[in-house]
């Protein structure tokens, strides 16, 4: 069977069963803490899957088929939410790795340790290109509650050498410093991290310098790979997007591959205006590119 | 198949010729049993509302088949998706002496896309689990033996059910599938790891519209006409159900669906 080609191709592989119908029940754990300037401005929440998660020790993702064979392009993304208005979308998180907010060394140190069953950047087919290496919007998810002092860190090494690499691929120094919102940032909360100006994203971390620790603390820095959106203004509401004819953005649902290894991700909803326990359920569709 | 997807006008002529088949449809459901971290069930809790709607045994003169146009309605619990699907019964297992029937495989259907004709062997992408009598297990497995979306046999799905499922209860078994699966086309044997009390039914889809539902204060209906997915024409006979995900309180549903004619 050959890749995707036009309208009929679509509709006739979807019939077949080769393809994706899944309905899905995202929530957050909680009320995570708002976020300042200083933590990136916004305050993200994170959904997983309603079923199988406890936040923060155990995350599932929404959970397609396993294994598939090739690319899954989006077709249609319905989002309903369930407990207060919702802004957001739907992305592919991947686990990078965590940093250690509340070391007994001291400021500064190297924080930050690297998943160690991948190396990066990821990959996948861009523009037609195989094996291209994809931006990631980085994301720190507080999974130890903060205590005493609002921890900081800076995308870079204690010693000054490069702390993540950019969207272009190059090893970057960062200089700015993120501070967490508050001396007590509850578990599941989660902010952007800010690159350089002129920076669009990363495709990798390598090093997080904490020059102000907690008591306690501890995080897991996702790489966040946007899907597609959601919109759900009021309870019960729902919006639907058409990702062929609306508008052609059939993203890939099957995440990107690292350069070696294996890396933990999930398919998850998150939005930008975060706070209060929420929930979004609703339907992402898809077609097999086979 | 005939022409009535060629163009709205040919719509709007089948319609107003042969009339528009409408139905109101109505339940009430109980609370089903949700999906557990333990035991996730396909990760996603759903149900299926116990009547449906059968179409008659023959069309008028002329008439192929029917297309679902239009489909809303609400629920009084909030928080679910609805889905109204033709459904087919692919296999039934009860629980008492672990005894398989296997039902109808997923059907051969004939799409009408951009004017021609193009016939499919269908899969399902969303086989539900459901109960269609009450369980007596304590955290059963059920494996469902099926023929994949490539038509290859003896592929195996595990679900890990809750205890107790309650009558009504659907589970999503594609989370389960065997790895590089993504469809159903038929049900060759279910078996489950314990339990002395219950039916379980494999229920194949083909989804025909959604609606997503706030309860008492909001609906959004998505129309099945514009969406990029298939339009599968519905046959006399075949019966068409309705099922709900992301809730397993104690609702009930009033909707509406409008079909017109192929001709």
């Amino acid at each position: 069977m050959s890749a995707l080609t036009n309208r009929t191709d679509i509709l006739t592989k979807k019939a077949r069963g080769f393809g994706l119908y899944l309905p899905f029940e995202d929530a957050t754990g909680g009320s995570p803490t708002a976020g300042t300037a200083n933590s990136g401005f916004f305050t993200i929440t994170l959904y997983f899957n309603l079923v199988g998660t406890t936040v923060p020790t155990t995350l599932v993702g929404n959970q397609i088929a396993p294994g598939p064979t090739a690319s899954i392009f989006s077709t249609g993304q319905l989002a309903s939410c369930q407990s207060a208005g919702n802004e957001g979308f739907f992305a592919i998180a991947y686990k990078i790795g965590t940093v250690d907010l509340a070391n007994a060394a001291a400021t500064p140190y190297d924080g930050f340790t690297h998943d160690a069953g991948f190396t990066g950047p990821l990959k996948r087919t861009v523009y037609g290109a195989a094996s291209k290496a994809i931006t990631l919007i980085p994301m720190v998810y507080l999974t130890t509650a903060t205590a005493t002092t609002a921890p900081a860190f800076i995308m870079k090494t204690t010693a000054g050498g490069a702390g993540y690499v950019n969207q272009a691929g190059s090893n970057v120094i960062g200089t700015k410093t993120f501070t967490f919102p508050a001396a007590t940032t509850v578990i599941d909360s989660c902010f952007v991290m800010r690159p350089e100006n002129g920076d669009t994203g990363v495709q990798d971390i390598t090093q997080l310098s904490v020059t102000v620790k907690g008591t306690t603390g501890a995080a897991t820095i996702f790489g966040v790979e946007f899907i597609g959106p959601q919109s759900a203004l009021n309870i019960g509401t729902g919006s639907y997007h058409d990702m062929v004819f609306g508008g052609l953005n059939m993203t890939d649902i099957v995440p990107a591959v690292p350069t070696t290894g294996t890396v933990t991700s999930y398919l998850i909803s998150f939005n930008m205006n975060g706070g209060g326990t929420r929930q979004a359920l609703g339907l992402l569709t898809g077609v097999l590119n086979t | 198949m005939a022409t009535t997807l060629d163009s709205f006008d040919n719509l709007i002529s089948a319609a107003t010729s042969q009339g528009v088949y409408t139905r109101f449809f109505s339940g009430t459901a109980a609370a089903v049993t949700a999906a557990t971290s333990a035991n996730p069930a396909g990760y996603i809790t759903g149900r299926r509302y116990a009547n449906n709607i059968t179409l008659p045994n023959a069309f008028g003169t002329g008439v192929q088949a029917a297309y679902l146009t239009a489909f809303s309605g609400t629920t009084f619990a909030a928080g679910g998706i609805v889905i109204v699907a033709i459904e087919y019964v692919l296999g039934t297992l009860t629980v008492s002496g672990n005894s398989f029937a296997a039902g109808v495989s997923m059907p051969t259907k004939i799409l009408r896309i951009s004017g021609s004709n193009q016939s499919v062997q269908t899969a399902t992408l969303l086989p539900i689990v459901v109960a269609t009598a009450a369980l007596t297990a304590t955290t059963p497995t059920l494996t469902v033996t099926y023929t994949n979306q490539s038509g290859t046999g003896l592929k195996t799905a595990t679900l890990s059910m809750p205890t107790n499922v309650a009558i009504n209860t659907g589970y999503n078994l594609i989370p389960t599938l065997a790895t590089g699966d993504t469809g159903v086309q038929a049900v060759t044997n279910m078996s489950i790891s314990a339990g002395t009390v219950g039916t379980l039914k494999v229920y194949g889809l083909l989804p025909l519209g959604m609606f997503v539902s706030g309860g008492s204060v909001n609906t959004t209906t998505i129309g099945p006409l514009t969406t990029p997915e298939p339009i599968y024409p519905i046959a006399a006979g075949e019966s068409l159900g309705f099922y709900e995900f992301g809730t397993s309180v104690a609702s009930q549903i009033s909707c509406l669906i409008s079909l017109v004619a192929d001709i």
